[in-house]
């Protein structure tokens, strides 16, 4: 063994915290003052630096320092409240950024098949005119005029659909647009099913609640009456 | 067990000063302060670093072996 590779090993030894040497390194050391030397100066040296360790370990705390430790902790603490480990910063961050790319998208892709919502009893007299049970759709109590947006404007009330919404499908809009035509006094409601809806969401829809009453059907020809 | 010391900062402990001991600790890679920190400061055995690090034992031995391998070589 050369003196290059006994003080290697004198060092890895020393570092991995073992004390005893081999036996053909203590040879080494024993025959060898040069290395003797070095192994009682490094093992010195470890014994120190683990002696410093320990004592920086239980190096008592400034008082001064303990409030500003304390504030530091607790700045730390309200901060990862809102993301408690990096994952979940990555996925909220994912869920923002998807939510802002596809929401214009489906927003624009609704405005470009103009569609009306409409109260859900204007759609059943229009279903029992469809399949001409017409009966019950006059059977309906029939109800004033109203904006439901501009009464809730009136009335101070945030815009909240008091009625569930229904959608008319853009390629029944215009039938359906025909068929309220032909009602008296419903040509504004027809005029305004042939527009696209507005874009602006806090624009009202003016929206006239249907009246029937005077409505008559005749059985199509061919077909048995009722 | 190693026998613990209480020293005054900037004191020399053994021809080390404490001060110069911190500096190169600071000097060390992460992964390394990280296991002497735990290991030899904190007083966690081998185990329980591995365990909170979520590494293998063998590595916590090696990064171990070589923050003091370097450590030394700093204060040499």
């Amino acid at each position: 063994m050369n003196c290059h590779n006994a003080r290697e090993q004198i060092t890895d030894m020393l570092a991995a915290g073992s004390v005893e040497l081999t036996r053909e390194l203590a040879g080494h050391v024993q025959s060898c003052a040069g290395c003797g030397a070095f192994y009682a100066q490094q093992a010195e040296l470890f014994r120190a630096m683990d002696s410093a360790l320990s004592a920086m370990a239980n190096e008592p705390v400034p008082p001064s320092l303990l409030p500003k430790v304390r504030a530091r902790m607790e700045e730390r603490e309200s901060r990862r409240g809102w993301f408690p480990n990096p994952m979940t910063a990555a996925a909220t961050l994912a869920a923002v950024f998807l939510a802002v790319m596809f929401f214009p998208r489906v927003e624009k892709k609704a405005l470009e098949k103009p569609v009306a919502a409409l109260p859900t009893h204007i759609l059943d007299r229009w279903e029992a005119r469809r399949t001409g049970t017409i009966a019950a759709a006059a059977a309906l109590t029939p109800r004033p005029r109203v904006s439901h947006a501009k009464a809730n404007r009136a009335a101070g009330v945030k815009e909240v659909s008091p009625a569930p919404g229904v959608i008319v499908l853009v390629e029944e809009r215009q039938a359906f647009a025909r068929f309220v035509a032909e009602l008296p006094d419903e040509r504004e409601v027809a005029l305004a099913l042939t527009r696209p809806a507005s874009a602006l969401e806090d624009v009202p829809v003016e929206i006239a609640l249907l009246q029937i009453e005077s409505l008559e059907l005749k059985p199509l020809e061919g077909t048995p009456g009722e | 067990m190693q026998e613990l010391v209480l020293v005054q900062p900037g004191q020399s402990i053994g021809g080390t000063p404490t001060r110069e001991l911190e500096r190169s600790v600071e000097e060390l890679p992460e992964k390394l302060r990280l296991v002497l920190l735990l290991s030899a400061l904190q007083g966690y055995t081998l185990e329980e670093v591995s365990s909170m690090l979520g590494i293998p034992i063998g590595t916590v031995k090696s990064r171990l072996f070589f923050a003091r391998k370097q450590l030394a070589e700093k204060l040499r």
